[in-house]
């Protein structure tokens, strides 16, 4: 006979009490899993309040489009693409944080000035201060929503484990270690039996 | 008769040329593609604007709206050359070079993937060899092309110097500018003129400057173009608002300031300030040749009404390009 999990059986001693090892080892690591899924889930209800933000951002970076259609019209496109010659790019710096055991990105912007000259469009520079605002205001959001996604990945796949362990495999590991502990008896009972024949038959009963 | 009656007379007729600012505004109200290509059709504009197709480039309506000034500032110069007024109108009109200048020592000093192609402004000659100087691939032959003068002794100090901070060039450049047609426009009867010239362009870089959050130094050299007055209530500000409240206790900015204000209170910046700087050197320039009429301040006003002509035709098409409501259009090309 044998378990999905647990693979083929052995009616030992030995393999029994390496049953029971895996076991309790099992039980363990769904403990484990069990303190890493809360801390998940505590994480992303933090990162849900920063995830809020977004309505703000949203109307930030409206106002701020609306701000470069404006510039367009009152500039022109040839002071747009002046203002793009002289700004300083964005640079984005990418880490990675480890949050148990998960790890998420931490995106900082830096360098970032969109309007370095004072002979720029005023229309161009109000353009480029409200993208830079808003740029700048969206990198938590955008920090947040990233470390959200990896965080319900891996509280997804968790919670999948912490499944899997308790409704199949430890409750196949026990019924295997029932199973072998009955085996066992089984033949110590055999056993018992055929000493006991054995003796009666040397003592000419 | 003499030159200055002469002009006088001439401008009066150029200037039933110009289209009508109401007129222009109008337009921003009209719905259709369509009807707004038959009403510019019909005006100086329909040589250069073709097909309706040509209203929705925003390269071909600057280029033809700068093409047209510069075909008035052409006619004007035919007719003014020899005098204090021709002179000054290339002096003034002078800044145009000096932006090409800018966006040509940009373009060579700071080379960016994507962006290598120079644009310059259609309207240039003011300056002598500037077509000259845009052609150059290397920025050291700049200054050796420039007239001697302020600009050229800026670039060839600024250029051995190797620095590279590009709000200080560029302020480097206008001082320079101002500096060169100050010192001339002192010794002529342009200085009332010019004297408002000076102090709208420092007060746009000053205003810009602050609010790009540079540091006071970096444009203090432009408060010698000030007035007193403007000069001592500026004295104490440091960031644009404050600028801006001070600048609604002067008689001169008031209009202007209080504009900005309404605008930096409902939009939380002043995208409308060069528009405003502009509308108020165009207003007060006007009032003048109107107390004038007779000065060489009158055709000078021509100069300024058809580059106000150009500003507005072009925002209300690129306006309606870019989706802006009609009324919006409308209120910005509102005259003090």
């Amino acid at each position: 006979m044998s378990f999905r999990s647990v693979g083929r059986i052995l009616p030992t001693k030995g393999f029994l009490i390496r049953l029971r090892e895996r076991a309790a080892l099992l039980q363990m690591g769904i403990e484990a899993l069990k303190m890493k899924r809360d801390q998940l889930i505590r994480e992303s209800q933090e990162l849900l309040k920063q995830l809020h933000a977004r309505k703000d951002i949203d109307k930030k970076l409206e106002e701020a489009f609306f701000m470069v259609k404006m510039a367009y019209a009152v500039a022109g496109p040839q002071e747009m693409r002046k203002a793009a010659l002289l700004a300083t790019p964005l640079k984005i710096e990418v880490r990675t944080k480890s949050v148990v055991g998960v790890e998420t990105p931490e995106i900082t912007a830096s360098e970032f000035r969109l309007a370095v000259s004072p002979s720029l469009n005023s229309a161009v520079m109000a353009a480029a201060v409200k993208l830079s605002e808003a740029i700048k205001e969206m990198m938590p959001l955008v920090n947040a929503e990233a470390r959200f996604e990896r965080i319900a990945e891996a509280l997804a796949q968790t919670m999948r484990k912490v499944n899997a362990l308790e409704k199949i495999v430890i409750p196949d590991y026990v019924a295997a270690i029932k199973y072998v502990e009955e085996l066992l008896e089984e033949e110590d009972l055999e056993e018992f039996l055929t000493i006991k024949k054995y003796r009666q038959i040397k003592r000419g009963e | 008769m003499s030159k200055e009656s002469y002009l006088v007379v001439r401008t009066h007729g150029l200037m039933t040329h110009l289209l009508n600012p109401d007129k222009i505004r109008s337009w921003a109200m009209i719905p259709d593609w369509e009807s707004l290509f038959k009403e510019i059709s019909s005006t100086e504009y329909g040589m250069f604007i073709e097909k309706q197709e040509d209203l929705k480039s925003a390269d071909k309506v600057t280029d033809v709206t700068l093409r047209m000034l510069g075909r008035r500032v052409r006619i004007f110069l035919e007719i003014s050359k020899g005098d204090v007024v021709g002179e000054a109108a290339v002096r003034y009109l002078a800044k145009y070079d000096v932006e090409n200048l800018k966006r040509k020592v940009f373009s060579l000093v700071i080379r960016r993937e994507g962006i290598s192609e120079e644009r310059f402004l259609p309207i240039s000659g003011f300056i002598s060899n500037i077509d000259s100087i845009l052609r150059v691939s290397d920025v050291g032959q700049i200054s050796d092309l420039l007239p001697q003068g302020k600009l050229r002794d800026f670039i060839s100090t600024w250029l051995s110097s190797g620095q590279m901070n590009i709000p200080l060039l560029d302020i480097g450049i206008d001082r320079a500018y101002l500096t060169e047609t100050m010192t001339w426009a002192e010794m002529t009867k342009m200085r009332e003129v010019f004297r408002i010239y000076a102090e709208n362009y420092a007060l746009g870089v000053i205003l810009r400057s602050q609010l790009m959050g540079a540091e006071r130094e970096i444009y203090s050299s432009m408060f010698e173009f000030l007035s007193q007055n403007v000069r001592k209530v500026l004295s104490e500000s440091n960031t644009f608002e404050e600028s801006l409240k001070a600048l609604l206790s002067t008689e001169a900015h008031k209009s202007m300031a209080s504009e900005l204000m309404e605008i930096y209170e409902k939009y939380g910046v002043p995208w409308t300030l060069d528009l405003s700087l502009f509308k108020e050197f165009f207003s007060k320039i006007r009032s003048l040749a109107r107390m004038k009429p007779l000065s060489p301040i009158f055709p000078f006003s021509y100069i300024v009404a058809a580059e106000w002509e150009s500003w507005a035709v072009r925002t209300v098409i690129l306006g309606k390009l870019s989706g802006i409501e009609p009324e919006k259009i409308y209120d910005m090309l509102s005259l003090y």
